[in-house]
């Protein structure tokens, strides 16, 4: 399955994008990416999931007050299985006609967010620790992106190390 | 000039008061306080001068020098240090005091002139550069340590040498080593002495 | 191959510099199937470690770098203010980064992490005040200061990815207390060797607070040094207002008997901030 992954700055802008897409077959030579028509509603998509992730970026962590009984605590979408005391991975926070859309907050606030296409089955299965692998993995990276003095936070990131790097843990993590 | 087994043991004397003084006459303080402080200098001047790369190489040049001749001062109230004979004897003191007082790092002195009046530092735990991706259109010209040809050149002229300082390669710009040249032009006239009594 | 769908209304002539990377004037790019075997850019950057490698320059070098910072700014600057916000500027940018910075070293688990934040209080014996929060950080610290080198040593080569030993990220801080305690521990540490000499909240206004230091690690050479303090309130700021807590920060000279140049900094929340922690608390 295809995926769409984007790192929004402080006003939404786009600081990242990237399409990964599986090979199928043995030379590699059918890609399966999202269909010309969800290519331009992706971004769409994702943006309309982002008040979700902003209301769950203010979500004091649930788990003291509430203890375990009720683990999905006013984030009816997220998925069951995501550890609440990690607030930087917010695991599923919506769907979009059997598309998932996950999210992960950097600690400045950057909205790391993914659409998860689906084109073999009917509803699609979010694995949470492979997911948040990547995304914790990206993070770094985008740390090391800041570090550069000549960086400015929220600038497009133009390196072609950084997207190399995030296509080949897509590989890893998302599309063994 | 010195019979050579007495100039070995100088130098070793040099490694030894170097170590000292880092060791237990310096304040220390974290390295990327230093790194992110530079960086921000940097960056600034960037913008400050409208990324017109020779005017920031020229800026931290002479900032640099601005830090050298009041930083020869702490150096030599540090290190009690004689005067250098001659230009192998300056090498070592830069390498193995100054920079290791400083900055904790030790450069390695090589690639002299024949004549002995020009040698190279090869910087290649460089604190200032950590974390630095030069952007392209800085590449060419930009040199990101500049302020250290300065701050040499500055320190230098304090004890009587008229040198040149310059960089000849940087790590950032895709090279194997930053290498720093210095290159003496004349001893200076001894008009106001420095570092002796 | 990529043909220009967009002109970008930009005079950043990156743009027009042929890179492989995201080009934000035509969107995503699909990964190409003959990716798969092709190895990372290289890339300096990207290569080294960003776990801490405790290393150590020299006070004087620090304080005579920032005074010709100083010194810059004083000549292209035409009045005491635009000085200020110059220096805050500076600051404000350092901060940024370590937000990001010490809240992912803070994620490494403390057991394959907890030695090399020894070395950073055994350079300033004078701060014995520091406290319970680093409590074990003090005692230990003479004799880590050479031993555990090569150990970090190794370890940092392999750990080009900081990632890899972390299992859970460490909980972004959401209410003001925490953020601030984070900055009195971890980020006073970090830059000055010591936890801050306290933090306190205002009795007066609800959204002020108060980071005390006794004595200024960059300014304690220069006379009439409190304006060059505005540096660390950029610091402070840019950790805070890229948290979305923002807030303004002033320095203010109060001497205290043996402290001539004890510093207090001033942050002042806006008030949306507290709204917000109002809300999130019920």
């Amino acid at each position: 399955m295809p995926q769409y992954f984007a790192i929004l700055g402080k006003s939404d802008n786009p600081v990242y994008e990237a399409e990964f897409t599986t090979q199928q077959g043995q030379q590699g030579q059918l890609q399966k990416g999202f269909p010309q028509h969800l290519k331009e509603l992706n971004p769409f998509i994702m943006h309309a999931s982002l008040d979700i992730i902003e209301d769950l970026q203010w979500k004091l962590n649930s788990n003291v007050q509430h203890g375990t009984n009720n683990s999905g605590f006013g984030s009816f979408l997220r998925s069951k299985n995501v550890n609440v005391t990690d607030n930087c991975y917010l695991g599923k926070v919506d769907h979009f006609y059997g598309l998932a859309i996950t999210a992960y907050l950097t600690f400045s606030g950057m909205k790391f967010v993914m659409i998860h296409g689906n084109l073999d089955k009917n509803s699609t299965q979010v694995d949470d620790n492979a997911v948040k692998s990547f995304y914790q993995e990206v993070h770094e990276l985008y740390i090391k992106t800041l570090m550069n003095p000549f960086y400015k936070i929220n600038d497009p990131i133009t390196s072609a190390a950084f997207d190399t790097r995030v296509r080949s843990l897509a590989r890893k993590y998302l599309n063994k | 000039m010195s019979s050579k087994s007495s100039g070995s043991a100088q130098l070793r004397s040099l490694k030894i008061m170097g170590e000292d003084v880092w060791k237990n006459r310096t304040e220390k303080v974290n390295a990327e306080l230093f790194t992110l402080t530079y960086g921000s200098i940097v960056s600034q001047l960037c913008i400050d001068y409208q990324r017109d790369f020779q005017k920031v190489n020229k800026q931290l040049f002479s900032m640099g020098y601005n830090i050298g001749v009041r930083l020869i001062e702490d150096f030599l109230a540090k290190t009690a240090l004689p005067r250098c004979e001659n230009m192998v004897k300056t090498s070592e003191a830069i390498s193995k005091c100054a920079f290791k007082i400083f900055l904790n790092m030790t450069p390695q002195v090589t690639n002299f002139s024949p004549e002995k009046d020009a040698f190279s530092l090869i910087i290649d735990e460089n604190p200032l550069s950590d974390f630095v991706e030069l952007p392209m259109d800085a590449m060419k010209q930009l040199w990101y340590s500049n302020i250290l040809c300065g701050v040499l050149k500055g320190a230098l002229q304090m004890v009587q040498l008229e040198c040149d300082v310059w960089f000849i390669s940087d790590v950032l710009k895709g090279d194997a080593h930053t290498e720093l040249r210095i290159k003496l032009n004349k001893v200076l006239k001894d008009e106001i002495p420095i570092g002796e009594d | 191959m990529s043909q220009r769908i967009i002109l970008p209304s930009t005079s950043d002539d990156r743009v027009f510099n042929n890179s492989d990377g995201y080009e934000y004037t035509i969107g995503p790019k699909q990964s190409l199937p003959n990716e798969a075997s092709s190895q990372p850019t290289p890339s300096r950057l990207y290569s080294e470690s960003l776990m801490f490698r405790k290393q150590e320059v020299s006070l004087s070098a620090v304080t005579f770098l920032f005074g010709e910072m100083i010194a810059h700014i004083h000549n292209t600057s035409k009045t005491a203010s635009e000085c200020e916000v110059k220096l805050n500027d500076y600051g404000f940018v350092i901060g940024s980064k370590l937000l990001e910075l010490l809240n992912l070293r803070a994620s490494v688990p403390s057991n394959t992490y907890l030695r090399s934040s020894n070395f950073l209080s055994s350079s300033t014996p004078t701060n014995t005040s520091a406290n319970a929060m680093h409590s074990g950080s003090n005692t230990t610290a003479s004799r880590t200061v050479s031993g555990v080198s090569d150990i970090y040593y190794n370890q940092e080569n392999s750990a080009e990815s900081l990632t890899t030993l972390i299992s859970s990220m460490r909980s972004r801080d959401l209410t003001i207390l925490d953020i601030l305690q984070f900055i009195h521990g971890t980020v006073w540490s970090y830059l000055f060797g010591h936890v801050s000499d306290d933090l306190v909240k205002s009795s007066e206004r609800e959204n002020e607070y108060m980071i005390v230091d006794n004595l200024p690690l960059l300014t304690q050479f220069i006379p009439n040094g409190v304006s060059c303090d505005f540096f660390v309130c950029g610091i402070i700021q840019g950790f805070l207002n890229n948290a979305e807590f923002p807030c303004s920060v002033t320095p203010h000279l109060m001497p205290l008997k043996g402290f001539d140049q004890r510093v207090i900094y001033l942050i002042q929340f806006d008030k949306h901030v507290l709204e917000r922690e109002g809300l999130r608390s019920e």
